[in-house]
């Protein structure tokens, strides 16, 4: 971390980082830890990325895991283009 | 009452800009809509059809240069409105009413605000307005410098905010484009308003495609 405030676009890419440094299905409270999110925050981005289907869900007996999907792949393969273009056009 | 009065030693300048008015903000809207596509963020894609907007008022814009405009008097270049056609008029409308919808689009983007409700409201104070308003291009004008001016003070904000230059480059490439709306409130009897206004038009234009080269170059570098 380097003390700046993160935007928008570069807490999904941490996210999705997290999720698929485990190569394999990940509990949200290490997506929590290792995203270095509040736990209210985190829940709003994992609802939003899975709206967006960037991650899927699986319920494993009582709690749910995570996986990073095709899109999520793509979007973290484009993702110094996006992060460019958002802090350009202030997006 | 005439639309613009275009010089006609400026007529063909005024086609070739007007088109790359055009071919610039289609890129723009392109573009931002692949960054969408990825990104699934909401405001690409409003940025992405507010530029898209722009980009159908200026192909309209070409096509009324084109095939509406003729010559008036010994100089100039114009069409009269009162006189004009049904057909003549299609191309006046299209390109007025996008213009400030696509405008209109950004300022929403610009404010923030999750709710549709304002844009409708954006958009209603805004576009009945054209079609009753006796001087038509003064009123498009007016409402787009009012609706730049908010454009601009808002990327001005977020760069107070984040100190993030590229926002004050776009702040400064969007004031460009107020001062060419403030030219062409006077275009339609000036024909040294109206070539101002074209030019203002393509600086704020060639530093938004420098910018947008730069992400496309990077990109490509990237995949290379």
């Amino acid at each position: 971390m380097n003390g700046k405030k993160r935007n928008k676009v570069e807490v999904i890419n941490d996210i999705l980082k997290t999720i698929q440094s485990k190569h394999g299905p990940i509990k949200s409270s290490h997506i929590m830890f290792k995203s270095n999110l509040s736990y209210e925050m985190m829940k709003e981005y994992l609802k939003e990325l899975l709206e967006k289907g960037f991650i899927a869900e699986t319920n494993v007996k009582k709690s749910k895991t995570y996986t990073v999907t095709e899109k999520g792949q793509l979007f973290m393969d484009k993702f110094r283009t996006v992060d460019e273009f958002f802090n350009s056009f202030g997006i | 009452m005439n639309l613009y009065q275009i010089p006609e030693w400026f007529y063909a300048y005024s086609v070739f800009l007007q088109f790359l008015f055009a071919i610039v903000t289609a890129f723009v809207a392109y573009y931002s809509y692949r960054i969408y596509q990825i990104s699934q963020e909401r405001d690409a894609r409003l940025f992405s059809f507010s530029f898209l907007f722009i980009s159908v008022s200026y192909w309209a814009w070409l096509c009324l240069s084109f095939f509406v405009l003729e010559p008036i008097g010994k100089f100039t270049y114009s069409v009269n409105l009162e006189t004009a056609s049904f057909f003549e008029l299609v191309p006046i409308y299209i390109h007025l009413t996008f213009f400030i919808v696509g405008l209109a689009t950004l300022t929403y983007k610009r404010l923030g605000i999750k709710d549709n409700t304002v844009y409708y409201l954006i958009l209603a104070l805004t576009l009945p307005f054209l079609f009753i308003a006796y001087r038509k291009v003064d009123f498009t004008y007016i409402i787009s410098t009012v609706l730049l001016i908010f454009i601009v003070s808002l990327y001005i904000r977020d760069y107070i905010k984040t100190k993030n230059k590229p926002v004050l480059i776009l702040a400064f490439s969007f004031l460009l484009i107020l001062v060419s709306c403030i030219c062409f409130i006077y275009g339609d009897n000036s024909h040294g308003a109206y070539v101002a206004g074209h030019i203002f038009l393509s600086a704020g234009y060639i530093i938004i495609l420098i910018k947008m080269l730069a992400i496309v170059k990077h990109e490509w570098k990237k995949t290379k």
